[in-house]
């Protein structure tokens, strides 16, 4: 019950700020819908059909979950919010839990505006798109993780910057913009070793009926998500103990 | 009735002591300051009355209970407004307020209604709508107190209540802060002597961690031989070429 009370704190807060409603929402849905026209106005490149473009963009609005929950986190820290907090009767599972049903859920609103604008711009329904969702919400949790990994450990005039880099690797290396086999050396070992081209890739082999190839996608994701959050749950218990 | 009593409580950082042995008692419904210059030990001392930090040897008692091992019975008798202002920016000031109530287990309507009351009380009612963020040092201020206030403790902790605000907004905090006088004990950290002197009702004089003086204004002149606090600090605290 705490750890929604502080959770309904901490949506207000991301959704209360409106640059964070911009990057996390605004920015992805406009490059889905000018990237798809552009590309089918001049036919540019197969990684830009809605069928393919949807799942990348959807992965990497998810980049921003990690930067606002991150900034969120360390604001907190820094403001001494934290220090107000840790004199009340929450738990440490109360924070952890109260940080993380926010982003759970501007994820789910994220996906769904960008599959319906998606289908508006040529992405066929299919049934499987609902399907997409609950792996959706479990991609959500690396970069949920991520946040609280990097808002536990920065400061917060350091989480900006920092963050960004994470925003520009999951942009290069998820496949997004191109397809990873095509670029090869190791442009393409560097991808296929982090998580985020599994992220594209796990949705792309689910719409594609491809489940043989999902399960190794989603395996290696489950194991990135418990390392990551793991450890982010880690920190933070020790940043509460300092 | 004691509401505090510490007992040679002392906290180290690395090899360095910062606060040295500290024995004190303090009464329920007093106003006390704990008075020093910076890095006295003052802030230290609150963080482990208030469990944000473990003290590495000695103990402190609130209303018996060990602040060693009894917190979680604790804080339901405590709060805190920490030194920087401690508030949820992006929320308005009646959300700020109804968050704190409902994390103390309030229900919606009592939260609601807590928030309504402490809001008269701050004279904040004009700005329930504003965000946290909007609002001038002094009006943010009384928010932060006033999230402390709304739990009902019996004992609240003001670190640096007055801390960077105008000669006005300080006044009008100082007349908040003496309606409650009596109510529960408050225990205040300050730089500013004639804070002290306006709301305390016991003083304690800290240096280096160690306790120097404590009591009410009139038995610290009394044994200091001093007419004026400011002399009674500086007697008592090195100087700073000193230290």
């Amino acid at each position: 019950m705490k750890a929604i009370v502080y959770a309904k704190r901490n949506l207000k807060e991301l959704l209360n700020d409106p640059l964070s409603l911009i990057f996390t929402i605004g920015l992805p849905a406009f490059l889905l819908v000018f990237i798809i026209s552009l590309n089918k106005s001049l036919g540019l490149n197969e990684a830009f059909s809605p069928e393919n473009f949807v799942p990348s963009i959807i992965i990497f609005s998810y980049s921003f979950l990690t930067m606002f929950s991150a900034i969120l986190v360390s604001k907190d820290r820094s403001s001494s919010f934290l220090t107000r907090m840790f004199v009340t009767p929450l738990k440490p599972k109360d924070y952890i839990i109260g940080y993380m049903i926010p982003q759970f859920i501007i994820a789910l609103i994220q996906s769904i505006i960008l599959y319906g604008l998606g289908l508006i711009v040529g992405l066929k329904f299919s049934w499987i798109i609902l399907l997409t969702i609950p792996f959706l919400l479990i991609i959500s949790l690396l970069f949920i993780g991520m946040g609280m990994l990097f808002g536990s450990l920065l400061k917060e005039q350091q989480v900006g910057p920092i963050v960004s880099i994470v925003v520009q690797v999951v942009a290069f290396l998820s496949g997004m913009w191109f397809n990873l086999d095509l670029v090869g050396g190791a442009f393409e070992v560097i991808g296929r070793i982090l998580p985020f081209s599994h992220a594209v890739d796990l949705l792309k082999y689910i719409l594609a009926n491809d489940f043989t190839n999902m399960l190794i996608s989603l395996l290696i994701l489950i194991g990135y998500i418990l390392v990551i959050n793991i450890l982010a749950i880690i920190t933070f218990k020790k940043k509460m103990k300092s | 009735m004691t509401a505090i009593k510490l007992l040679n409580l002392s906290k180290q950082y690395d090899k360095k002591t910062v606060v040295d042995n500290l024995s004190l008692e303090i009464n329920e419904g007093e106003f006390f300051a704990l008075l020093g210059f910076n890095g006295a030990g003052k802030t230290v001392t609150i963080k482990m009355l208030s469990g944000l930090t473990i003290p590495s040897s000695g103990d402190a008692y609130i209303y018996d209970y060990s602040i060693k091992n009894d917190m979680d019975k604790i804080k339901s008798l405590i709060n805190i407004s920490p030194q920087e202002t401690a508030i949820a920016n992006n929320l308005t000031v009646s959300e700020n307020l109804e968050f704190v109530a409902r994390i103390y287990d309030y229900s919606k309507e009592d939260a609601k209604r807590k928030a309504i009351e402490l809001m008269n009380k701050f004279s904040l009612t004009d700005r329930k709508d504003d965000k946290a963020k909007k609002l001038s040092g002094g009006f943010k201020r009384r928010l932060s107190i006033a999230m402390a206030l709304i739990s009902d403790p019996k004992i609240l902790f003001l670190d640096e209540p007055t801390l960077g605000l105008d000669i006005r907004s300080r006044k009008d905090l100082w007349n908040i802060l003496l309606n409650l006088k009596d109510k529960i004990t408050i225990i205040m950290t300050t730089h500013y002597l004639e804070e002290v002197i306006a709301l305390a009702d016991k003083i304690a004089i800290i240096d280096k961690g160690q306790l120097k003086i404590s009591g009410t204004l009139d038995h610290l002149k009394e044994q200091t031989k001093l007419e004026n606090l400011e002399d009674i600090l500086l007697s008592l605290t090195e100087s700073k070429e000193n230290i």
